[in-house]
């Protein structure tokens, strides 16, 4: 005689529900606006989450001995390594500025008279 | 002097956080707490550098009064509407951040909230309670799934994230977020020094974050405690078992309890006035005034009326409804409580209006005497604004030598 099949795992819950319920109000005439300045607050608690555990770091390291933080205030890059940090500067700065730089970059490729990009032209419009 | 500390104290029912957890809410208290106040501030710079004198010009050197006139042109402000929207995207990041740290423990916290149940106080559910549509028709204050969700049998995901929530959102609650708690055993202590209630019943209690500071107070006395939500009623029992304070929690609706006629020596309410519902409320007044015994006190804690703050606070007040999930803050804010009390079959003289806070930064000596502001309902709003708690006050018969004193 076989043992019966084990029993299914109970289901997993369903997710607590993240929007709340009720109209979300609009304060710009244009509610993309809204969108960015939510964006840009939520950025900018990441930005202070990854701070904090970088200080987490410097005090974890400067505890074991390892490296004081005095060192850390006081360093002074060379040539090679500040030269990487330019480059990361800079990648940085164009993925932030991405849309702008494409911006520029069609407006270059009609200045010097190239067809309109075809996907460019294929896409929705926006409005 | 007890220095009241900034952050809570945790206790075993809490979420679990991880160093990232702890990092993303205290980054949102800080914008709320730190960077909202300095944003406001420009507001109310303007508000009165520019607005209110081009508002009084325009009629004629009549002050403002006319709400919609003020918030229309507030409103055309593009600084006010950025410090609006970013007092809205706080809000939203404070529950986004809290979900997102209790949901992968949602089902642990059940199982905890079970296993912390040790017979110290008790628990009683209500499986056919019907939650009442001011409590599920919106998310008050923007809390996803609001107070009464619940994902499975068991949840209690909404009284964890209620929990922490609390500090996040008010500086100065104290390690056990008891502020509200607190300010009315404080100024039951000022008006009636002799008052030891045998039996105390806290309306509309949450996570009874406010309950357990009359635990704390009256160590003889019988605690109960109601709410509509069996998921903040379980966090509630839970946590309370927790720190080994005895809580007889139940799940009912306040406008109708099953407590008999004058039961209690003391009944309290926390914010919860405004938000429950026109039809609601009346209903929870004459309900405090059956359930007190002679000689009881029933305390119920809000913000102030409309009527009692000055206008450029009545548009900041009133964008809770606007803005934050509130439908009934402002018709609350406008209701006519003195004559609510006499519905409620109070007397004129058992009825008193006051204002009081106990927060973190100010020791209970240095308040600024709020009894001196204790006037009976009616006679007209008290100077000034930024009064802390209003505290709606009914006796069952005049109250000792001090009630007469206070009044």
């Amino acid at each position: 005689m076989s043992a019966p099949p084990p029993p299914p795992p109970p289901p997993k819950p369903l997710p607590h529900p993240r929007a709340a319920r009720g109209p979300r109000p609009e304060f710009f005439d244009d509610g993309s606006s809204d969108t960015l300045l939510a964006m840009n607050v939520a950025l900018l608690t990441e930005l202070m989450v990854t701070r904090e555990r970088l200080d987490t770091l410097e005090r974890l390291i400067e505890a074991r001995g390892l490296v004081p933080r005095a060192d850390i205030d006081a360093y002074e890059p060379d040539e090679a390594a500040e030269a990487q940090r330019e480059q990361i500067r800079e990648t940085m700065s164009r993925h932030v500025f991405y849309l702008q730089l494409q911006q520029a970059e069609r407006a270059e490729r009609k200045a010097v008279g190239e067809d309109a990009d075809a996907t460019e032209a294929a896409a929705p419009s926006p409005r | 002097m007890t220095e009241i500390p900034r952050n809570q104290a945790e206790h075993p029912m809490m979420a679990r956080r991880l160093h990232d957890d702890a990092a993303r809410q205290k980054a949102v208290r800080t914008l709320r707490q730190r960077l909202l106040p300095k944003l406001a501030a420009g507001s109310r710079e303007m508000y009165y550098r520019s607005v209110e004198p081009a508002l009084r010009k325009a009629s004629g050197g009549r002050a403002p009064e006319d709400l919609r006139e003020i918030r229309a042109a507030m409103m055309a402000l593009p600084y006010v509407r950025f410090q609006l929207g970013t007092h809205r995207v706080i809000q939203e990041l404070m529950y986004e951040t809290l979900i997102d740290s209790v949901q992968p423990q949602v089902e642990e916290l059940a199982a905890k909230a079970r296993e912390l149940s040790r017979g110290i106080g008790s628990l009683r559910l209500d499986p056919a309670l019907k939650v009442p549509r001011y409590v599920t028709a919106v998310d008050i204050h923007c809390q996803p799934g609001g107070y009464a969700h619940e994902s499975f049998a068991g949840d209690v995901a909404a009284g964890a994230i209620y929990d922490r929530s609390i500090n996040m959102y008010q500086q100065g609650a104290g390690g056990m977020t008891d502020y509200m708690g607190r300010s009315v055993i404080q100024y039951l202590g000022k008006v009636w020094p002799q008052f030891r209630p045998r039996r105390i019943l806290d309306l509309g209690c949450t996570i009874g974050h406010s309950t357990l500071a009359y635990a704390r107070q009256y160590p003889e006395a019988e605690l109960h405690a109601i709410d509509v939500s069996a998921p903040l009623l379980r966090y509630a029992h839970a946590r309370a078992e927790s720190l080994g304070l005895p809580v007889r929690y139940s799940q009912q609706n306040a406008e109708h309890t099953d407590f008999p006629d004058g039961h209690f020596d003391l009944v309290v309410s926390h914010i919860l006035a405004h938000e429950t519902a026109a039809h609601a409320w009346p209903a929870i007044l004459a309900e405090s005034r059956r359930l007190l015994a002679p000689g009881g006190i029933c305390v119920h804690v809000d913000l102030p009326q409309l009527e009692e703050i000055d206008p450029y606070r009545r548009f900041i007040y009133t964008n809770e409804t606007h803005f934050n999930n509130e439908p009934f803050w402002t018709p609350y804010r406008l209701m006519d409580l003195p004559a609510l009390m006499r519905a409620a079959g109070f007397a004129a003289s058992e009825t008193f209006r006051d204002f009081t806070m106990v927060m973190a930064g100010q020791d209970r000596d240095k308040l600024r005497d709020a009894v001196a502001h204790s006037r009976q309902l009616g006679h007209g709003a008290p100077p000034g604004s930024g009064l802390g708690f209003a505290l709606l006050v009914g006796t069952r018969g005049v109250v000792g030598a001090q009630a007469a004193e206070a009044a």
